[in-house]
């Protein structure tokens, strides 16, 4: 942690010292993770690397080192959230996925997720997985963004339900529905998918 | 529990976000119905290279110690986030050059006394590099915002009633950002902004005041008089034009420096 900062320390400003090393202590753990999300928001890598200095930069404006126990495991990816949204406003970034307002999703009521899951025909492991690595990020892409953006925090960012309840602005109950709807709808185009390219049930032998 | 109370929880399960009694109630179903068991299968592997497919297209994640040592050179001062639009407000840009000026090696403006150096007298090269540090520091800020020199000199012309003239830069080579009105030396002065290659390069046009060129090399090119002189990380250089100083400051060569002063047409006025 010494070796952090050594400009601070030439400056010999040990409060500096102290707010860089905690802040640093929140963001190492959470640095890869706001890469991943941030190359799913953002369409060009150079745009995903700004969306992250953004994110950072605010938060080290804001942080403070005697509110440390203060910032949720979520702070970080709620400023980049609202980065995003900035962003796609002023279109001053091309933007992949736009979370939508929360006020928007009234049309999203939960459907019935007790109906069975899409079926797949019957494939063996190996031809499923060279199914899924084909198609699944193309499937994930073509899914409603207020379902892709859930599943892009959990999978990519691997936030907890809480906190992408946090991060999104909505209940925790929205955040599981949310989830269910968008792995069955993932779960539909790839299973279409598969029926279609005649993935078709292995001969018995 | 039935199969439909199962699908309704199997994604809130695979993810580890149900409570343990109900957690134990659907793994015991799981245990006891090849269905349900498979469909469980089957949505982990789906999680699984969903996970792997979006780790292998991640971008190269920068290292995160050179990030903390960049982050001194922000205002460290808790403030309000500003909203996006408080930066962008018609005619002014954000320029990405603030994590730039870590690659440098410049000591922080807090650190640095410009009384210290004042009270010796102002080193020309001190103050160009003072300048442009400063924008970047700032925000990288303008007042004018565009690629085009004729817009860019018309603005600065009229802010600062110097007859400021903007080099001819090809857009292969860098791209100008825009301009500010600044104080060189105790007078108004022109700055113009290029980016080069992500590198930031600032033009300055003034009137001279007491600032001393005592440390700076002087050489002559193509028949005209330059300074020059290396200052932490930054080439300077200089050229007087009639009753002007026409500088460039830059992380660049001072080849590439030079090109930008060497550059300016001959009418100015």
């Amino acid at each position: 942690m010494g070796e952090r900062g050594i400009g601070l320390c030439k400056l010999g400003d040990p409060a500096l010292q102290v707010k860089l090393d905690t802040f640093m202590q929140y963001v190492e753990p959470r640095w890869e993770r706001l890469h991943r999300i941030a190359g799913r928001y953002a369409i060009a890598t150079g745009d995903a690397h700004d969306l992250v200095q953004e994110t950072l930069c605010r938060a080290w404006r804001n942080y403070s080192s005697t509110k440390e126990a203060e910032y949720s495991p979520a702070w970080l990816f709620v400023i980049m959230r609202n980065v995003v949204v900035e962003w796609q406003r002023t279109a001053r970034r091309r933007i992949s996925m736009v979370p939508l307002p929360t006020g928007e999703l009234t049309e999203f009521a939960a459907a019935d997720l007790t109906e069975s899951l899409a079926s797949f025909p019957s494939l063996n492991e190996e031809r499923f997985c060279e199914l899924l690595d084909d198609r699944i990020v193309q499937a994930m892409d073509t899914l409603d963004p207020s379902f892709r953006e859930v599943l892009m925090l959990s999978v990519a960012g691997g936030l907890t339900y809480r906190d992408i309840a946090e991060v999104v602005g909505c209940p925790v109950g929205t955040v599981m529905s949310r989830m269910a709807r968008a792995r069955r709808s993932l779960r539909e185009k790839l299973a279409e998918f598969a029926h279609r390219s005649g993935w078709v049930k292995e001969p018995r032998p | 529990m039935m199969c439909g109370e199962v699908r309704e929880l199997l994604f809130a399960f695979l993810d580890n976000e149900l409570d343990a009694p109900l957690s134990i109630e659907l793994q015991r179903h799981l245990d006891a119905c090849a269905d349900c068991a498979r469909e469980g299968e089957i949505e982990r592997t789906i999680r699984q290279r969903l996970e792997g497919v979006m780790r292998k297209a991640m971008h190269a994640v920068p290292d995160v110690d050179s990030f903390a040592s960049r982050l001194t050179l922000l205002d460290d001062k808790p403030q309000d986030t500003p909203s996006w639009k408080s930066r962008t407000t018609p005619n002014r840009v954000r320029l990405k050059f603030a994590l730039a000026a870590a690659l440098f090696g410049a000591v922080t403006l807090s650190a640095w006394s410009l009384k210290g150096i004042l009270d010796k007298g102002p080193q020309l090269a001190d103050l160009l590099v003072a300048d442009l540090e400063h924008f970047i520091e700032e925000g990288s800020v303008v007042e004018v915002s565009s690629s085009d020199p004729k817009t860019v000199t018309a603005w600065l012309r009229a802010k600062t009633a110097l007859a400021v003239a903007l080099p001819e830069i090809p857009q292969a080579v860098g791209t100008l950002m825009g301009g500010r009105k600044c104080t060189i030396d105790g007078n108004p002065a022109a700055f113009a902004i290029y980016d080069v290659n992500g590198q930031p390069v600032s033009f300055v046009v003034w009137k001279p005041n007491n600032a001393s060129v005592e440390r700076m090399q002087r050489f002559n090119m193509d028949g005209a008089s330059y300074l020059f002189e290396s200052r932490r990380g930054f080439s300077v250089i200089a050229h007087t034009r009639g009753d002007l100083i026409y500088a460039a400051v830059s992380p660049l060569s001072k080849e590439a420096t030079l090109k930008f002063v060497s550059s300016v047409p001959n009418e100015s006025h």
